[in-house]
């Protein structure tokens, strides 16, 4: 599908030609709209080629809907008419409110996303800031209230527990993996390697599967739980001193000025202020309004800050 | 012919018998309607009127330049356009100019929609992807087993564990590190402190250094042990005694840089001398203000 630019078409036999078309394709969907709805109608366009309009249904029968519109009073008339800046407005309108939903449905789906790759182990493979780590954690309350309540539900509803016995071939399924992957320790190194180049990822991956093999078996649950937040530790290690900020290629998107500067880390966004403040003093003859904001971002970023403001009093006393 | 979908669907021309779909059909079509011409009007230069009465004997009408202009002339039978005075060709020249706005206003919002759908697709094709996996855990919370609810609920506990942990490193990585770090970058601007020709000239200078290596942080990564220097250079003897380890640690990291600081102090110092006499003394004046009071803070 081409993309038509808004805009006049230079060329004029192009233009011509479009304007032929597209006013044909007017008066057959004005056509439908009356059929399907039973409802009176007309259309009239004056051309810059032709100096007699083009009119739908006819001459007569525009002249006869165009009377009747006439005949209506002001207010009926003018209530819902539109020109062409309104009609483009009220687009905009609603297609920045759709934007704005779809964006925010994203947003969720993507931290969702995060969310699983963490518990699969993939976090290092991720760029991210204390946003997207907030977002995380509420994600994960969100659904940990969901998992409880499906469990209490479960508890409850003695019938659930029947239910529950109905996806015993998948969990066979499962054990008999399970089975593979301990008896013979190289076959499963070698099938997580081949899963996901992290070596640590088999203990995490293990540690996820372990609980449902044998539940009965409370020194293996406890030895294996005891490994997974260790090695997600590490990974976590090693990512922090990668940060690297506003590069959340798998979160962010910066086509979006708005989202992207909420993706930045509201410390260091202070911290630049406070810079770009300071950087300003040495010109504070031409730039007084900027000198006098600065006590303010002292203020705002960090505790023991605001005692340095003292430090500029003698010299708005000297100034005077 | 009978299609397998409910998707799109040929639709017989006559008028419809269910009420509600009368008037969503009417609402839609119309709004496409309106579109066409307005698309119309911009790409031909054309002069358009529609007017339509709904179901509900309401009137909506289109019009550009508007439509009681277009019906007025139709209805006159008037073949030319009123162009006979300078007033409607101005009024006609700013209308075209804030049309012109809003269509590349709205598809550069219709852009941003299509980016965000296609980011839609993909992340559903992730899912299917990893459904094809086999990763039962993604499943809804519906579906799911007893056994398996509890199990994913302690792994996603300890990773809440794990990342609440890396969300407050995150906030102490800025406020500790800004304090702690300063007195190893007045360190390094105390080795060039003999190694320049006018004293008074020099501080003010290393003050600025100082700010502008500051802005360079930010703009890198950012590193536990580096941080904003608050501190003016007459602190410097302080400071070393207080943190003796951060001044020998990071005192050799700063040689290798010595000869670009010093090519920086120059760039300032000739700045400096093209300034009035009067900034010159004001900045001074400021200069000499700031450090007794940040030391007092420091104690």
């Amino acid at each position: 599908m081409k993309k038509v630019k808004l805009s006049l078409i230079a060329n004029e036999r192009s233009r011509k030609t479009s304007f032929m078309k597209r006013k044909n394709g007017i008066f057959k969907k004005l056509h439908e709209l009356s059929t399907l709805c039973g409802v009176q109608a007309c259309a009239l366009i004056y051309s810059p080629f032709i100096p007699v309009p083009e009119s739908w249904p006819s001459r007569e029968g525009a002249k006869k809907v165009a009377s009747k519109f006439l005949e209506m009073p002001r207010t009926a008339r003018t209530r819902k008419m539109m020109d062409q800046e309104t009609h483009l407005m009220e687009r905009i309108t609603k297609a920045k409110e759709q934007l704005k939903n779809l964006a925010a449905e994203n947003r969720e789906l993507q931290v969702r996303r995060f969310m699983f790759d963490c518990v699969e182990g993939k976090m290092s493979q991720y760029r991210y800031d204390a946003k997207d780590l907030q977002d995380l954690l509420s994600c994960m309350n969100l659904y940990l209230d969901q998992l409880n309540g499906r469990i209490e539900s479960i508890k409850e509803n003695g019938e659930s527990l029947l239910s529950s016995v109905s996806p015993f071939p998948t969990r066979i399924g499962v054990d008999e993996i399970g089975d593979e992957s301990f008896s013979d320790s190289p076959i499963h190194s070698t099938t997580r390697v081949v899963d996901t180049p992290n070596a640590t990822n088999p203990h995490v991956l293990a540690g996820d599967m372990t609980p449902f093999l044998d539940a009965d078996a409370n020194a293996n649950m406890n030895q294996v739980q005891y490994q997974a937040p260790n090695n997600l530790f590490n990974q976590i290690q090693r990512e922090f001193y990668n940060i690297n900020l506003n590069l959340n290629l798998n979160l962010n998107s910066n086509q979006y000025l708005n989202q992207q500067q909420s993706f930045m880390n509201p410390m260091v966004e202070q911290h630049m202020n406070h810079v770009g403040g300071r950087e300003s003093i040495p010109f504070v003859d031409r730039n007084y309004y900027n000198y006098n904001q600065l006590p303010a971002v002292d203020l705002a970023s960090t505790s023991y800050m605001p005692s340095t403001t003292d430090v500029y009093d003698p010299y708005i006393n000297n100034n005077l | 012919m009978v299609k397998k979908s409910k998707g799109r669907q040929k639709i017989e021309m006559v008028k419809m018998k269910n009420e509600s779909n009368l008037q969503v059909t009417f609402s839609k079509r119309r709004s496409g309607l309106f579109k066409k011409a307005s698309e119309l009007c911009t790409l031909c230069g054309a002069e358009v009127a529609i007017v339509v009465f709904s179901p509900g004997r309401k009137v909506f009408s289109f019009g550009h330049p508007n439509v009681d202009s277009v019906i007025d002339r139709f209805i006159n039978n008037n073949p030319l356009p009123p162009h006979q005075h300078n007033n409607m060709q101005l009024r006609e020249t700013r209308r075209n100019s804030i049309v012109q706005d809003l269509n590349n206003h709205l598809t550069q919002v219709l852009s941003q929609l299509e980016t965000e759908k296609k980011k839609y697709d993909e992340l559903k094709k992730i899912r299917e992807k990893t459904k094809a996996l086999g990763n039962w855990w993604e499943d809804p919370v519906e579906e799911l087993a007893l056994s398996q609810l509890e199990g994913f609920k302690g792994n996603l506990e300890n990773l809440k564990k794990v990342v609440t942990v890396e969300a407050s490193r995150f906030f102490q990585a800025n406020v500790p590190n800004f304090y702690v770090g300063s007195s190893s970058n007045n360190a390094a601007f105390g080795i060039d402190d003999g190694s320049h020709i006018n004293p008074d000239m020099d501080l003010f200078s290393q003050r600025r250094m100082m700010d502008i290596n500051a802005f360079n942080y930010n703009q890198n990564q950012i590193h536990p042990n580096h941080a904003l220097p608050p501190f003016g250079n007459n602190a410097y003897g302080i400071n070393e005694g207080f943190v003796p380890e951060y001044n020998v640690n990071f005192r050799p990291e700063y040689n290798p840089n010595q000869n670009q600081i010093q090519n920086q102090n120059q760039v300032q110092i000739q700045i400096q001398n093209q300034s009035f006499k009067r900034e010159n003394i004001s900045e001074y004046e400021h200069h000499h203000g700031y450090p007794p009071q940040s030391r007092s803070d420091y104690y």
